[in-house]
């Protein structure tokens, strides 16, 4: 077994807004070692990147409160550190990219400088040997010529030249956890598979790990080991890419997987989406968060708000029937919909 | 970018002419008799009357006029004014200085006051110091100059006096007097002349520094470990200047044009002043002369201003080529 590196318990984080209460992660629990990807999967808005956020102290706060939870790194309590502590993890033993590489790099500095930053803050180095530590990292991403590269500015790269870039800056010291925002998600498919390859392959060199948080469950598929699927801001299945992908034990990851395009499907028969939409994360729905969009919901399911069981080793899922023998995955999320 | 500045150079040439041409074209339908003007009530001989209008060419056709005076100006000749017989040029040499003294000191004002309280009121948002600052950067924006011109002479320069019996206040006219140097006869027309730049200049700086605080490349950086400080001067305040930087360079060009209604109120003996003289004394070489300059002046500021704002922003260059 690898070495631990990332535990986050029951994490909560809510925004105190003038319409209510925002609870964007509504506990959020999960485990991280040494060279495993983590994919976290989920719509728009369930909370995937406030989680990432949060563990950075990244959110701004207020409005945002921690109203619970911990997150252990290397057994350090990120969220009891005081500012100089999270600074000093930030960028050097965590580092962060982002989804948009357009906008993610200040637009009025070379991309030299900003590679160098990090490596001056945190490793010490003088500009001279960060500009050149540069050269090399852009060498290592990929980016030819990359020492007349290092003195141009953003705007003179492509998007996936600019996502290169992030990578390059996040792994400049060397971080024990890259945590990737939906970093394919604004790049054309050809060039998402280069970066996806490309983080894999930086992965085995650096043995490091990787949260990827994306809603492209394609991604998830290649390179993710452990999967968490969250909606509405809580967590409803957690598990190893294989048990979520093969046996899900969640109507909403049914539903996931159901709406993934498919080259075995007849030409008549449809995609099947999950009807409806997300609920709104200040009227969070009475009892489990999907049962207004679950074809399975019973009585207990609008009553009740489920717990996540572990129904298989670290495989779980937070609904009421799950690991029930009779509860398995059918085809009538699709019915009515299907010609 | 030579190439960029060769035809911005060349684009002078047409502004030019055309300037020129409508203040020549204007003086043909102003009323008004610069000559009959200069001796005022008293009568002049009809004999005196003619010979002083051929003496200043007034009695030709305003195109042959208009050609007269860019030959003689090609040779660095602005004529001689009509009402006190100096030549302009000289005029100008004794009155640009003063417009140049107010310019930059109102400058200074916008700079330190206006990017300051901009700053303050974005990073304190919504906070009583914000508050002040929208509320009085409003006021600036409404109140007409003179008005405020005047305001301020009352206040610093009467009511203080009456009230520490004449112990402290401000001098209100001119450029100096026997009991003040020139740089405390410049303060109060130096913040008439800033208040409503000083204002814009807050604004700006205020929603621009608050769009860019919510950038991605922000996040980015405070992502890397760098403390908030170093976020907010190396990452935010440079992105957010840039804007700024080119509204108050305008501005820069606006008032080195000379402030009439500023260095009017306050007899301030700047160029505006003298133009603004000129204009009711219908003493066309001055005017002429004045607005040349200005108009130069101005030309060459915007252009600075747009050379800056590249060097300021990578993502602007000029004349094609390099870049995307």
């Amino acid at each position: 077994m690898a070495e631990e590196l990332l535990r986050v318990t029951d994490l909560k984080m809510h925004f105190h807004t003038r319409d209510g209460v925002v609870k964007a992660v509504d506990g959020v629990s999960f485990t991280l070692s040494r060279g495993e990807t983590l994919g976290v999967v989920g719509e728009s808005g369930s909370g995937k990147s406030v989680t990432a956020l949060t563990m950075m102290r990244l959110v701004p706060m207020p409005p945002g409160r921690v109203e619970g939870g911990e997150v252990m790194f290397k057994g350090r309590s990120l969220l009891d550190m005081t500012d100089a502590e999270i600074r000093s993890v930030r960028g050097n033993e965590i580092a962060m990219i982002f989804q948009d590489p357009m906008t993610s790099l200040n637009p009025v500095y070379r991309i030299g400088r900003q590679l160098a930053e990090p490596l001056m803050l945190h490793k010490g180095m003088n500009k001279a040997q960060a500009w050149e530590r540069a050269v090399e990292l852009l060498d290592l991403v990929g980016i030819p010529h990359s020492k007349e590269r290092v003195r141009d500015y953003p705007h003179q790269f492509s998007g996936g030249m600019r996502q290169r870039v992030m990578i390059a800056m996040a792994l400049a010291c060397d971080p024990d956890i890259l945590i990737a925002d939906e970093p394919t998600t604004a790049l054309d498919v050809t060039i998402q598979a280069q970066i996806l390859e490309l983080m894999q392959k930086l992965q085995k060199q650096m043995n490091s790990a990787i949260i990827m948080i994306t809603h492209d469950l394609g991604v998830v598929a290649d390179i993710a080991d452990t999967v968490l699927v969250m909606y509405a801001g809580r967590p409803v299945e957690y598990g190893t890419a294989d048990e979520v992908f093969y046996r899900p034990l969640h109507p909403y990851a049914w539903g996931l997987m159901d709406s993934i395009p498919r080259h075995d499907i007849t030409s008549k028969s449809r995609l099947c989406p999950i009807k409806g939409q997300p609920p709104s994360l200040i009227d969070v729905p009475a009892g489990c968060a999907f049962s207004p969009r679950c074809p399975y919901a019973k009585d207990i399911c609008h009553a009740e708000e489920p717990v996540f069981r572990r129904i298989e080793g670290e495989h779980g899922a937070a609904c009421h029937f799950s690991g029930e023998p009779d509860f398995v995955r059918g085809d009538m999320i699709c019915a009515g919909v299907s010609e | 970018m030579l190439q960029y500045i060769s035809r911005r150079l060349l684009q002078f040439v047409p502004v030019f002419f055309g300037v020129t041409l409508l203040l020549f074209f204007i003086t043909t339908v102003l009323p008004g008799d610069p000559v009959r003007l200069r001796t005022g009530e008293r009568a002049m001989s009809p004999a005196v009357y003619a010979e002083l209008r051929e003496a200043y060419g007034l009695n030709d056709p305003w195109y042959i006029q208009y050609v007269h005076y860019i030959g003689k100006l090609s040779k660095g000749d602005l004529g001689t004014s009509i009402y006190t017989g100096r030549p302009v040029t000289e005029i100008l040499n004794d009155t640009y200085p003063y417009t140049m003294k107010l310019a930059f000191a109102a400058i200074i004002i916008e700079i330190i006051v206006g990017v300051a309280a901009g700053i303050i009121s974005a990073l304190k948002q919504y906070s009583w110091a914000d508050m002040l600052v929208t509320l009085s950067t409003s006021i600036m924006v409404a109140l007409p100059v003179f008005w405020l011109g005047l305001l301020l002479q009352y206040f610093f320069g009467i009511w203080l006096k009456d009230w520490t019996n004449g112990a402290f206040y401000l001098p209100v006219s001119g450029a100096s007097s026997s009991q003040f140097p020139e740089w405390v006869h410049l303060i109060l027309p130096a913040i008439t002349l800033a208040s409503v730049s000083t204002a814009y200049a807050a604004r700006i700086m205020r929603s621009q520094l608050l769009e860019v605080i919510g950038q991605d490349y922000v996040r980015t950086a405070h992502a890397k470990g760098l403390s908030a400080r170093k976020v907010l001067w190396d990452h935010s305040i440079k992105n957010a200047m840039i804007p700024v930087v080119t509204f108050i360079g305008l501005d820069l060009g606006a008032m080195l044009s000379g402030a009439i209604l500023t260095e009017t109120v306050f007899n301030w003996p700047g160029v505006g002043f003298t133009i603004f003289r000129a204009i009711s004394g219908r003493d066309y070489p001055v005017v002429f002369g004045g607005v040349i300059l200005v108009l130069i002046v101005v030309l060459v500021i915007n252009l600075l201003v747009d050379i800056s704002y590249a060097f300021l922003d990578p993502r602007i260059r000029y004349g094609g080529g390099a870049g995307e």
